[in-house]
């Protein structure tokens, strides 16, 4: 199964509401042949809609969705081409496997002869051979999660959604599943949208992340830009950990400005910006260094406190350090030394970064816009 | 083995007892009933007294048996079917759309449930007697299906809050529209429901006796024939008439295990 028809999706100020209640407000997003993108956001920010919206089943207030060049706004679900994976799987419990994935080309009214090996080259392509006539409840979650794969792709869809489709697996067979989901999108190259409330998830599939909040489009980005570039307090929030510093500018520089932030002193910043502007910044935790001596060479950029906390995780160790007047900085190291043992509980610790690790946070979240 | 899960073997002990007992309890009258139809003389006592196909075909000599057997045989049917069509249009809307006063208007389906059908059969009299409709058949059908529309309504709900929307949901996306895809998905999926409330309902209809006394103007139903018979005549007569009906069940339930599987029509 080759796959030259990939299809860009293009949704043009999409918005969707449930009564009062703006579940898409203005959505626009253009998604590229073959891409893997994922909506990435908390329960109820309305990623699951937007999918739906794409899929058919949630009726648009206003806005056009196109897949290819075809707008397919007022087309059924069932006109519109396209491949999906529940949650649930919604695999149909009356059909042995064999009908369950030969169910779509029976709908488009292919004869028996061509479904046939249609069927049996997808089964084979998801190892799924020899459950051809199982029930779905004789399978394994894994197994279930494949035949309903199966099931989306055997119709060369245009475009490909999966509504969590992993989240019913445990963790193990999640992480196995990711990488053949992965390596079977960029196979067959299809378009695939993929709505996931698990960062990591998102991170490690995805070409591009949608961050979505309340309905809104936050982020839109490659897995590393939404990671070291967050534009808002909300994405640095969702995906990964972040330490928040807020700083008054007291002197600019060329190439660099100083704030001087509660609680730490002076912070050296890349940017240039006003004197006494207020400005935001995310200060990701594997960015920070710390030593129990002072560190020689740097005035500003760093600050002294003492261990408040120490999580031990295996591959890095989480350190709650408590500054001054309040301010707490969470610092992950690396468990490079083979006893993996660090810092401890109530030493006196200095930590220290470099100024291009502050992500400066340009903007708040835009405020609402209510019905 | 054995002797370690000996509070298991009691419970065991105590299931096997409790069954046994209610399977005998369940079919010894049954049995009584079959043997006294068999009896030469005519009245109705047990053990009979010798073997006899008298009383059976005493039945061909009452025609009023066939004809309310035949009208029972109608009008069940067709509260039957005019009940699941009904019911499942309720049962979907109540399920499928979540709407304000859901709740209220499935219990107020529910309700002839808890209505004594003596008062039923009353109320009935009265309003069709004012409405001057003094036909069986009308009168009989819509009592029948006000009396057996709580039982497939409540079946097919939750047959139906069993079946998730989204494989009816997955139907569509590969094609389907949205009435193949309830014929081919949700329809098959709720079959089990289907089949055990039309069972209910058409049992329901052909036993009814309390209610549909009050409405018999020119037609009478099997039940009502038979108690008119037996505050007449004391004969073993309704003693046949029973066990061909029990005997009728019995094909029913056999062809049902056939054609459906029972298990899914009792699970």
């Amino acid at each position: 199964m080759t796959y030259a028809r990939a299809k860009r999706v293009v949704l043009e100020n999409v918005s969707v509401n449930y009564g009062k209640v703006l579940a898409l407000n203005d959505i626009s997003l253009e998604i590229m042949p073959g891409e893997l993108i994922s909506l990435l956001g908390p329960s109820g920010c309305g990623k699951t809609t937007l999918l739906r919206a794409i899929a058919g089943f949630a009726p648009l207030n206003t806005g056009e969705i196109f897949i290819g060049e075809a707008a397919c706004t007022d087309l059924p679900p069932s006109k519109r081409n396209i491949g999906m994976v529940f949650q649930d799987y919604a695999l149909f419990p009356h059909m042995t496997v064999d009908k369950n994935i030969e169910f779509g080309l029976r709908m488009r009214g292919i004869p028996p002869v061509e479904r046939h090996p249609a069927v049996r080259r997808i089964l084979n392509m998801l190892n799924l051979d020899g459950l051809e006539e199982r029930y779905p409840r004789q399978l394994s979650g894994g197994q279930q999660q494949r035949v309903a794969l199966a099931r989306a792709l055997v119709v060369e869809p245009e475009v490909l959604l999966l509504d969590e489709p992993l989240a019913a697996l445990d963790k193990k067979l999640r992480e196995e599943m990711q990488i053949e989901l992965r390596s079977l999108q960029k196979r067959i190259g299809i378009t695939t949208i993929f709505v996931t409330h698990d960062q990591e998830e998102a991170l490690t599939l995805s070409d591009r992340v949608v961050v979505l909040e309340r309905g809104r489009i936050i982020q839109v980005g490659r897995p590393n830009e939404i990671y070291e570039h967050p534009q808002t307090q909300f994405s640095a929030l969702f995906i990964g950990k972040s330490n928040f510093i807020q700083g008054e500018v007291i002197s600019c520089q060329p190439e660099e400005s100083v704030c001087q932030v509660l609680g730490i002193g002076r912070v050296a910043v890349k940017r240039v910006a006003q004197m006494g502007a207020k400005l935001r910044f995310v200060l990701r935790p594997e960015k920070v260094g710390l030593s129990r001596e002072r560190p020689i060479h740097i005035e500003k950029n760093c600050a002294c406190g003492r261990i408040e906390n120490v999580v031990y995780l295996g591959m890095v160790t989480e350190y709650h350090v408590r500054i001054d007047q309040g301010f707490r900085l969470v610092v992950t190291l690396l468990n490079t030394n083979r006893t993996g043992q660090g810092f401890e509980v109530g030493e006196t610790v200095w930590a220290n970064w470099s100024p291009e690790d502050l992500i400066h946070i340009p903007a708040d979240e835009p405020p609402l816009k209510d019905l | 083995m054995r002797k370690k899960k000996r509070s298991g073997n009691h419970l065991h002990t105590f299931f096997w007892a409790t069954g046994g007992l209610v399977v005998v309890g369940m079919f010894l009258p049954l049995l009584v009933v079959f043997l006294i139809s068999f009896n030469p003389g005519n009245e109705l006592v047990f053990p009979p007294r010798g073997i006899s196909l008298r009383w059976y075909l005493n039945i061909f000599r009452h025609p009023v048996f066939l004809t309310s057997f035949q009208f029972s045989v109608i009008l069940g049917a067709l509260t039957t079917l005019t009940s699941l069509a009904i019911g499942l249009s309720g049962a979907l809307v109540l399920t499928r759309r979540k709407f304000r006063g859901a709740q209220t208007i499935s219990a107020f389906f529910l309700s002839p449930l808890v209505v004594p059908q003596v008062v039923l059969g009353m109320g009935f009299l009265s309003l069709f007697s004012m409405l001057r409709v003094y036909h069986s058949i009308p009168s009989l059908f819509i009592l029948h299906l006000i009396i057996t529309l709580p039982y497939t309504l409540r079946v097919l709900i939750a047959n139906l809050s069993r079946c998730p929307i989204s494989t009816e949901e997955a139907a569509m996306v590969l094609g389907a529209g949205k009435y193949r895809a309830f014929a081919e998905i949700t329809l098959p999926m709720i079959k089990p429901g289907i089949v055990a409330s039309a069972i209910f309902a058409f049992v329901t209809s052909f036993d009814n006796f309390t209610a549909s006394q009050f409405l018999i103007w020119d037609r009478t139903t099997l039940p009502i024939e038979i108690y008119a018979y037996i505050t007449k005549e004391n004969d073993p007569t309704v003693a046949a008439v029973s066990s061909l009906l029990i005997l009728m069940t019995m094909g029913l339930v056999i062809v049902m295990e056939r054609w459906v599987g029972l298990e899914t029509v009792t699970g």
